[in-house]
Parts: structure tokens; sequence; C-alpha cells
């Protein structure tokens, strides 16, 4: 079993208890090679004050009758 | 959670209201916090004062670390976010078009991805969620 494919189908076949250690090792994994959270991203103004704009509409609309 | 927090008026604060009184866990982790907290900064902070109330009814899970290469996946600046959803979350909730633009109304491995006006309405025709 060497593939991706071939490990996603044989995991297929666990149990949801192993499948969650599966997934907790492979974070183990990830977190040894060095993987890392990025920056927290900064936003825009504009892009902030468009998701409330947006957010506010959507509420109106759910409000209407 | 930056929309929620900044205005009473809209989807996002709606949610947050109404979860206490249903069967709605709202999730988020380390590093969604750390975005909010960041850009509340542009906001008065009469917006952080409503951030620390809803922050409360949050619960915190961990980050899901990710390998920051090109991957198969479609989103690619917002993959922590993604990944800890995936995780931790039945659905994810957001108003970032411009990173989740091509999921957002759809579904990513069996995660559903909509804006909180998304989430209402489909609550409210499923009849879990009476007219606001």
């Amino acid at each position: 079993m060497v593939t991706l494919a071939e490990i996603e189908a044989a995991a297929v076949s666990l149990s949801p208890a192993e499948k969650q250690e599966l997934m907790l090792f492979l974070a183990s994994r990830l977190r040894a090679e060095g993987a890392k959270l990025p920056e927290p991203r900064v936003f825009s103004a504009e892009e902030m004050a468009r998701w409330i704009a947006e957010d506010e509409a959507d509420m109106r609309r759910l409000r209407q009758p | 959670m930056i929309a929620g927090a900044a205005s009473a008026e809209g989807a996002s604060r709606s949610v947050f209201l109404l979860a206490g009184a249903r069967d709605w866990r709202l999730v988020t982790t380390p590093y969604a916090v750390a975005e909010t907290v960041r850009n509340l900064a542009a906001f008065p902070a009469s917006v952080t004062t409503a951030w620390l109330r809803l922050r409360s009814a949050l619960v915190v899970v961990d980050d899901v670390l990710t390998i920051d290469k090109p991957a198969v996946f479609p989103v690619e600046k917002d993959r922590p976010i993604l990944f800890s959803a995936l995780a931790s979350a039945d659905v994810l909730l957001t108003l970032d078009r411009a990173d989740f633009s091509c999921l957002l109304g759809d579904r990513f491995y069996g995660l559903a991805i909509m804006t909180p006006g998304m989430w209402l309405l489909r609550e409210r025709e499923a009849g879990r969620l009476e007219r606001a």
C-alpha cells in the first residue's frame, strides 16, 4: 500500500475511533515536519465593510414577510 | 466573528444570539480568534466590547496545522480555517467571498460552507427557525 489512493481506500474501512486516531497521527506528523500556522491576515476596511453590508442585507431579506 | 461584533443588525450577530437557545455549538480556533482580534483594531472600542461578549459563546478547538505549499485544496490563504472546520465542525460559516467564493453554498469533503445568512435561511426552510 504505497499510493495515496490505496491509503485512502484502506482508511475508509477503519472504525470512527481509528479514523480519529489516524487523523491525530497525521496532525502530529505535520507538526513534526514543520507545519505552522500563517500569520493572522489583516483585512482592508473596505473588505470588512463589504462583509458587514452583505451580512446586514442577508438579515433584512430574512426579516421580509 | 468580525461582522458579528461590528454590527447588531447582521445575520452573524443573529447566529450568536440564536445559538444559545438551539442545538448549535459555535466553534472557533485560536487562529481565527487571533485574526478577529487583530482586525478589530480598525473598529471603535465598542466593537471590541461586543466581541468580548460574543467570545464567551464560542468553543475554542485546536488549530489544524497545514503545510504551506500548493495543494489540491481550492482555498489557499484560508487553509487553516478550512482544515480546522473539517476536523471539528459540520458547517463552516464565513463571509469571506474572496477566499471561499468557489465553495460558498457548496460542500467540501462533506463540510457545508455557507454565509451566516445562508445558514439561517436553511434552518428556517427546514422548519427549525421561526421568521425573525
